[in-house]
């Protein structure tokens, strides 16, 4: 007995109960039915489509009919034959199946022995026998457009109740009569403007504003305001922050060093422009995915990639530990993990992840599926990259880069000629002087540049500079630099010595003005010193300076990152007297690791011998290239001034600009073969594969035919073309269901980023597809999508609970009325500023930091308590807060804030006593009440009353009642207007909107 | 929405009567008002509020629970098995040769290097003759009462991931912790507190820093809320600011309450305008009760002796182990002491790299007699038999050197130790065992999810039940994976 061999399986009831039961054909189709959810729940989930035990499947009544490995397992017709029965009937435990759980009970045997003897009735066409179930899942199938349903004539006179006013209403209403509810009353002008401009914006509106709409008798007031709204660049701004919860934006990297990524603020702000331009959202879509090469001359499109490097990412895992090892390998595939999960679970609204380690145990994607995802991102390493608004700055750049290349291979032909003509012993001073020198007497080193990480093109370019305060004019006549020896990563002499620098004086400790040059280290990158002190004559000497600086200008590298290290610093004065030594240090910045590394130790006299005949060796070269044809002396010194020309040009071109994205460079371009890993380890690879996407969409080509040979660029480009194509249903309904979340509170689909059987199911599944289909014909504009869900009565409907329809529908999803909603952490945080009137409007750029850093030498730690909430410089905007993932910023996390290390599809909305502390005694909240004290006492004079009338009216948008302005004005005579604008702003009708 | 700090029973709060207009600043009814008021009284008194005695806790979620509070220590840096619980006498024959043929050399740097013997002599303790080192003699009189785990095993071999594998399960960056879950789970005990507080070590933060008690994708008020106990306020936000007098926060706070009450009867059905106000209601109160529960004014001078308060070698540890102390015996459903912080030089956790009894004396230092004195103290005040006692680390280290001819160890996490105490384990147990070096487990291996399993089970919990929605999966603290260590339940 070798069929269905006993291998253990897990339990499949989990499985079983979530497949569809086919329903009844006919009256007796009970038994049939109940033999099939017998095979459904206790088979297939060792014999279906995530596992094949023995080679067969018994999801189908084809595949039932077929057998495994070893022959058929039923007969049609038969309810007594067949391995099947044999199986599930047998006394022994060894043999029986199931292998785990309770037997299956003689009645249960039964109805599959009668429903075998009545030839295996199966729904569905004999064509699609073999067809996964799991596929008949509403999110697989193809976008319809559905008619609207006829309007709901009992509700278009009802009293407050509007009539129907676009289709949103027709199908809203349909299932609203359909269920015995009914909708409920339009909420007034002031309830609407402020709903508006919190949905649109994510500011409140200004008393004027409520005023003139109010009082507006245009007939299009409302539609008008709408255009209004949207045509503020607030709206970007507003609905950018919901985009960047989703892909899970930060500024840091998070894990353990979570170091800052000073260059990603440039996506960010792209989507806060492309949300304002109302790009159509297959650009959207595809730029974040592949705008390097589908727009390589946009800098819009570059800037869009920044969506896959915005996750956390593990310095130590990437940097520290190389791709060889184990835990390498394991930082590297948890890296495209995060790109796979980041593409899909955004656009497609697909959960993946589960997929890494075995097929999706409720949806049809297959393992598979999942490693063709990550072959699409195999070349792929986060880093920087650099880029010009100005496509001819780039290729002037680029052009650059192609003449440095050439010269360099000439220079590199003209050193072997030079090398062949001095002979091998040049070879060998050469080594020689690099050689280590002596090492150090004593252990302190030297200073020690910060590490700059190798995180893009740029990284080397960094500029590190140590200054010293001679505390008086001095006339430097000689400078003298003394490299480290240190043996870590191997490098021992010349350790960090910088590959090229500059050496200033001037009388401004900042060397902003009156900078002398003393000397330079030439336009060339310099060769390892070894410990060979660099001495610099200074030519002309004029006038003094107190002030010294050594600046490097290219860094030395590391394995993987780039430091400047120098053991000693001379300044020899016209009596060749070193009077640098003991003088005041200080630098850009410095590690600061005594007693090896500190400033100090620049000037402490301490420094590595070198080789004792250095100055020998140096006489000797000397006569050895005296020895070279003067065609190839001269001929190196035309590169070499060539080489020089290409440095001055690139200087003078418009700097590139830093972004922080993802780059192929690292991998020169070649995607890692990526294999199927059994459960996930990185040490069990199974087959390869190529790169792909989902075979759940049967509309679409799964696999990516590419040439072998193919760019990477071009997986990229593929996944962008088969996410937004019009076939794709998964993206469009996405698009439209995040949408429809941030109008209502809760998207159609509840679980906006999981559209698979364990998300929810749509509560309005008609109005979606209609909806996508819209936006997907009609150019995927989502001001069209804000214009049409806005424009509804159903969104416009009041937010109370006056209806016998709660009775039904207690949760609103049918949207019988609108939703009430707490204001998120960014608009509670940007509505105070906007109340206090102290809103700074400055879009884009870095973000602002209401932090200070401790420990930036090692860890970084992000401190918000030590932050002045008084600094101005902090009052702009949520959306262009400096994100740290590593501590997130207690005021607003305890608003609910997104958490930057987790794709968040849907905020909290919770309510704690963390939560009141912080509104009732946060720096920031006691700071802006004094400021819309101010505001107030400047809008409205000395009179208590007005000064009251006019604080709710900027706060809430209305006048107080009589009893509220009697209660206002005793606290104010009593505790004075501060007391007032504190309160108002912790009230619930601040923190929620209708 | 909800306050998932209110027990259900408070959730739905009837709006307080109405206070006429006329007297609101001068009457003290309504709920919001009073507290504020003997917040004021608790201020210009200084006299200290008692914290309200929990009752009723723990009843646990889906059994009866054996622990109604849990205090995680947990060690940062990773601490040597080899140097503290797990007696290898085998080691110091083999001192100085190679590990061929026992293992390969796993650190995270990889150097070459040979097995070393234990830096610290070992002894039996207790009745239980269980094998303790000499590095920690206070742990070492405790030790009938520690049920040890010699047999852990960690997904990475990098601090943060595995830090974060301890805390959450996960090693990936912000999965909600355990923290957290409990929290979901099972709710808070004293109102006036939070239900999961973080002391993080003095001087610094854990590898992965706040993430470590994250509440992930579980609401806000989940997360952990960290205590700072080295003078100033505890937490952010708990200290009225200066210059707002108490007779101004009290009238905030009754107008507040007021308009407030107003504004949830013009809109019934709404319970989240009653939360609200409750929430208000227990910011005030925890403006009393937190300083009341981190103050040491009212310790005899025997408790502080016994925790080393005034003693400056341990680096502000005792006095966090002294306040985890308080804060569970007045409702803390689960507080977590973080011995050591992230990376540095010199170090301030356990990564003896360089030289183990260097690093490790240091650290002992710290650690020692402060956890020692809270096991003691809980168990004269009785509260061992219902508190969980959890130490742990990330890993273990290597038996071999970091480096021919050195001193220090190496990242491991093959096999390390940690030990439970107290509610519903044994004492003076040993559970699992690892080969002669200590290299590799081989009986009972116990991975961090069964951990896990085994913590919440002790508090009642089945960690297969305990689910949260997240993106597509109903996510749990054991992910798909934690089996009960039945073995060292008692």
């Amino acid at each position: 007995m070798v069929l269905l061999l006993s291998v253990r399986c897990r339990l499949a009831i989990v499985v079983g109960l979530l497949l569809p039961l086919q329903p009844s054909m006919a009256a007796d189709g009970d038994r049939h039915d109940r033999a099939r959810a017998l095979l459904a729940a206790r088979c297939v989930e060792c014999h279906g489509a995530d596992a094949q035990e023995g080679g067969l499947r018994l999801d189908s009544r084809g595949s039932v009919l077929r057998g495994g490995e070893y022959g058929p397992v039923a007969i049609a017709g038969s309810g007594t034959e067949g391995e099947l029965l044999d199986r599930i009937r047998s006394a022994d435990a060894d043999e029986r199946m199931p292998p785990t759980g309770a037997p299956l009970t003689a009645d249960e045997i039964a109805s599959i022995s009668a429903w075998l003897a009545d030839g295996l009735p199966w729904l569905g066409a004999e064509g699609d026998a073999d067809r996964d179930p799991r596929l008949d899942h509403w999110a697989w199938q193809p976008i319809r457009r559905p008619d609207p349903p006829a309007a709901v004539e009992a509700f278009q006179a009802l009293p407050g109740v509007e009539p129907d006013r676009n289709p949103i209403d027709a199908f809203v209403r349909a299932t609203l009569a359909k269920e015995g509810m009914r909708p409920t009353a339009v909420a007034d002008r002031r309830t609407l403007i402020r709903r508006l401009s919190f949905d649109l914006l994510g500011l409140p509106p200004t008393p004027e504003q409520i005023d003139a709409f109010v009082a507006d008798v245009d007939p299009a007031a409302y539609e008008n305001l709408v255009e209004q709204m949207l045509a503020s660049p607030r709206y970007g701004e507003r609905w950018a922050r919901h985009w960047l919860d989703v892909v899970h934006y930060g500024d840091t990297h998070g894990y353990d060093k979570d170091k800052q990524r000073p260059n990603a603020w440039p996506y960010r702000d792209w989507v806060i422009g492309a949300l304002n331009a109302d790009l159509p959202w297959a650009q959207f879509v595809a730029y974040q995915v592949a705008g390097d090469v589908l727009r390589p001359d946009d800098s819009g499109a570059i800037e869009a990639t920044g969506m896959l490097a915005a996750g956390p990412w593990d310095f130590i895992g990437h940097v520290e530990v190389p791709e060889t090892k184990t835990d390498g390998k394991i930082a590297r595939h948890l890296d495209r993990d995060d790109m796979v999960a980041n593409t899909i679970g955004t656009f497609a609204s697909v959960t993946i992840q589960c997929a890494q380690c075995h097929a999706h145990k409720f949806d049809p994607v297959s393992q598979e599926d999942y490693y063709s995802l990550q072959a699409v991102f195999a070349a792929l390493d986060r880093s920087e990259r650099t880029y010009s608004p100005d496509p001819a700055v780039m290729q002037a750049h680029a052009a650059l880069d192609v003449r440095r290349t050439v010269l360099d291979g000439l220079r590199k032909a003209l050193e072997a000629r030079r090398a062949d003509a001095a002979g091998a012993r040049l070879a060998e001073i050469d080594k020689a002087l690099a050689a280590p020198g002596g090492g150090n007497a004593t252990p302190a080193f030297g200073w020690h540049s910060e590490i700059v990480a190798a995180s893009g093109p740029t990284a080397a370019d960094t500029e590190k500079w140590v200054q010293v305060d001679l505390g008086r004019e001095v006339a430097i006549t000689r400078v003298v630099l003394h490299p480290c020896h240190d043996d870590f990563n191997a490098i021992g002499a010349g350790f960090g010595f910088p590959r090229r620098f500059r050496i200033e004086g001037s009388s401004d400790p900042t060397f902003a003005t009156n900078v002398v040059r003393l000397a330079d280290s030439g336009a060339d990158n310099l060769p390892n010193p070894g410990t060979v002190p660099q001495v610099f004559t200074v030519d002309t000497v004029s006038g003094g300076s107190r002030y010294v600086r050594v600046t490097a200008t290219r860094l030395a590298q590391r394995q993987n990152d780039f430091i400047a290290a120098i053991a000693e610093l001379d300044l020899l004065d016209a009596d060749g007297t070193n009077v640098a030594r003991g003088a005041t240090v200080t630098s850009i910045d410095s590690i600061e690791a005594p007693p090896r590394w500190q400033r100090a130790n620049l000037v402490d006299g301490e420094f590595p011998s070198p080789s004792g005949d250095a100055i020998a060796l140096r006489r000797e070269r000397d006569e050895l290239l005296a020895k070279v044809p003067l065609e190839v002396t001269d001929g190196l010194r035309a590169v070499d001034e060539d080489l020089a020309g290409v440095t001055r040009q690139r200087e003078a071109l418009p700097a590139l600009r830093p972004l922080y994205t993802v780059t192929a460079t690292q991998r020169g371009g070649i995607p890692r073969p990526i294999h199927v890993l059994a459960r996930g380890n990185v040490s069990a690879p199974g087959r390869e594969v190529g790169p792909g996407a989902l075979s759940a969409l049967t509309m679409l080509a799964p696999r990516f035919e590419l040439p072998p040979d193919a760019p990477e660029g071009a997986r990229r480009k593929a996944l962008a073309e088969w996410l937004v194509s019009p076939d794709n249903p998964l993206t469009w309904r996405s698009a439209v269901n995040r949408a429809w979340l941030h109008h209502f509170g809760r998207g159609i689909v509840d679980t906006p980023s999981d559209f698979g059987r364990m998300g929810s199911p749509p509560s309005h599944a008609a109005l979606l597809d209609w909806l996508a289909g819209k936006f997907r014909d009609q150019g995927g504009s989502l001001k069209n999508l804000h214009r049409l869900i806005v424009g509804s009565a159903t969104w416009r409907q009041r937010a109370d609970d006056d209806s016998s329809s709660s009775a039904i529908d207690s949760s609103n999803a049918r949207l019988w009325r609108q939703n009430r909603r707490r204001l998120e952490a960014e608009a509670i945080r940007d509505a105070v500023l906007a109340t206090a009137g102290t809103l700074d409007p400055t879009a884009g750029g870095p973000g602002w930091q209401d932090f200070r850093i401790e420990h930036p030498e090692h860890s970084p730690h992000y401190r918000y308590d030590l932050a002045d909430p008084a600094d101005r410089s902090t009052w702009r905007r949520s959306i262009y807060r400096f994100i740290v993932r590593s501590q997130t910023q207690p005021f607003m996390t305890s608003l609910d804030c997104a958490d930057p290390s987790m794709r968040v599809e849907k905020r909290n909305e919770s309510l704690s006593a963390i939560q009141a502390l912080a509104l009732l005694n946060n720096g920031f909240m006691t700071t802006q009440a004094v400021e819309f004290a101010a505001r107030v006492a400047r809008e409205a004079g000395d009179d208590p009353d007005a000064q009251v009338d006019r604080a709710l009216r900027i706060a809430f948008g209305r006048a107080p009642t009589d009893e509220e302005r009697g209660v206002l004005v005793e606290l104010l005579r009593s505790h004075g207007l501060p007391a007032v604008c504190r309160t108002l702003v912790n009230l619930n009708e601040f923190t929620f909107v209708d | 929405m909800s306050n998932e700090f209110l027990p259900a029973a408070a959730q739905p709060v009837a709006p307080a009567p109405l206070v006429p207009r006329r007297h609101f600043l001068s009457s003290s009814s309504g709920s919001l008002a009073s507290i504020a008021l003997s917040w004021l009284l608790a201020r210009e008194s200084s006299a200290t509020t008692p914290g309200r005695v929990p009752a009723g806790a723990g009843s646990g979620l889906h059994f009866p629970a054996k622990a109604k509070r849990v205090v995680q220590i947990f060690c940062s840096g990773g601490v040597s098995h080899l140097e503290t619980f797990d007696h290898k006498p085998e080691l110091e024959r083999l001192d100085g040769k190679s590990l061929e043929g026992m293992g390969e050399n796993l650190g995270f740097f990889g150097q070459p290097g040979m097995l070393m013997k234990s830096v610290y002599p070992f002894a039996k303790h207790g009745e239980s003759g269980s094998w303790v080192s000499s590095l920690l003699p206070h742990l070492a009189s405790c030790a009938d009462d520690l049920c040890f785990i010699h047999s852990m095993v960690a997904k990475s071999n990098n601090h943060t991931p595995a830090t974060f594998q301890m805390n959450s399960g996960f090693t990936l960056n912000g999965f909600p912790c355990m923290g957290a879950w409990l929290s979901y789970g099972l709710g808070t005990v004293n109102e006036d507190l939070p239900a999961f507080v973080v002391l993080p070590d003095p001087r610094g933060q854990p590898a992965g820093g706040s993430i470590n008690w994250t509440s992930g994708f579980l609401p806000a008020n989940h997360q952990g809320v960290a205590f700072r106990t080295d003078g100033v306020d505890p937490i952010a936000d708990l200290r009225t600011p200066a210059g707002l007098s108490p007779a101004d926060r009290v009238a905030d706070l009754r107008l507040l309450e007021t308009m407030n009450s107003d504004f949830a009867r013009l809109h019934p059905g709404d319970t989240d305008f009653a939360a609200r106000l409750r929430s208000y209601e227990l910011a005030a109160r925890m403006q009393v009760s937190i300083p009341e529960a981190t103050s040491f004014d009212d310790e005899p001078a025997a408790v502080r002796e016994l925790y080393g308060i005034d003693d400056p070698t341990n680096k502000g540890f005792s006095r966090n182990c002294l306040m985890a102390r308080r804060l569970l015996e007045r409702g803390v459903r689960f507080v977590q002491l973080f011995n050591g912080g992230s990376f540095g030089s010199p170090r301030i956790n356990w990564d003896g790299h360089e030289n183990m009894q260097e690093n490790h004396d240091t650290q002992a230092a710290t650690m020692d007699r402060p956890v020692a004195a809270l096991i003691k103290d809980l168990k004269d005040r009785g509260m061992l038999d219902d508190t969980l006692v959890v130490w742990s680390t990330e890993f273990g280290r290597s038996p071999v050197t970091q480096g021919i001819g050195a001193t220090g160890r190496d990242h491991h996490p093959k096999a390390f130790t940690c030990f439970l105490a107290g509610a519903g384990v044994k004492g003076g147990h040993h559970h699992g065992a690892t080969d002669d070096v200590g290299y590799g487990v081989v009986e009972d291996e116990v991975t961090i999810p069964d951990f896990h399993a085994t913590i919440l089970h002790l508090l009642g919990i089945d960690h297969e039940k305990l689910t949260y929605y997240h993106n597509g999966v109903n996510r749990r603290l054991t992910d798909v994976h934690g089996r009960l260590i039945r073995g060292i339940l008692s």
